[in-house]
């Protein structure tokens, strides 16, 4: 992980400000992209009640430090109790398998 | 890379991986592909899921592969799935 971007340990933080973090395209209220919205809305479905959206269109800065923290191409990029878990696939898939509410349950190791 | 070729490659994720693996449009470059392995025991979906893209990196850099949707399960993990449907 390159520790020379300042940036990289914002994400980290702001990864771990909430039981379920999204970067995504858009806000939860307002998503700009269908992937985006679809994740936020099987987060909720989740049970997730304190989701925090991060918009990397307002913020490039931001969402390169995002990828170069988790080395992942695409957005959206969800975190559960500040570990990186995937994206819409991943999130959409560990929800139909109850993986997800399983990972919003455990408590923060 | 064919089919019979990605599933070979799939299947050095070791012993006992069985691949399923299907031709989205007939192209060749746009496969989903169904992994079962136990290689993937005690990983998140995610950390299972960047196995298999190291597998074909060079393939999905060059174009070869131009879309690859996964399907990844523990052996235990595909029982239980398929025990719902």
């Amino acid at each position: 992980m390159n520790t020379t971007n300042p940036l990289v340990s914002k994400v980290e933080e702001i990864s771990k400000s909430a039981s379920a973090v999204i970067f995504m395209k858009g806000t939860p209220q307002f998503p700009q992209c269908g992937f985006s919205a679809r994740a936020c809305q099987v987060l909720r479905a989740a049970g997730v009640q304190d989701l925090v959206g991060v918009d990397v269109l307002s913020d490039d800065p931001l969402w390169d430090a995002l990828e170069q923290y988790t080395q992942w191409p695409t957005v959206p990029q969800i975190f559960i109790h500040g570990k990186f878990i995937g994206g819409c696939d991943i999130v959409s898939e560990m929800f139909e398998r109850g993986e997800l509410q399983e990972a919003l349950n455990a408590v923060k190791n | 890379m064919n089919p019979i070729q990605l599933k070979a490659r799939l299947e050095t994720l070791g012993p006992a991986t069985q691949v399923e693996i299907v031709d989205l449009t007939g192209t060749e470059d746009h496969y989903q592909a169904q992994i079962v392995s136990p290689a993937f025991e005690g990983k998140m979906m995610i950390e299972q899921h960047r196995m298999v893209f190291k597998l074909v990196q060079a393939e999905v850099d060059s174009g070869e592969v131009h879309a690859l949707t996964l399907k990844t399960y523990t052996p235990e993990q595909y029982i239980k799935a398929k025990s719902k449907h």
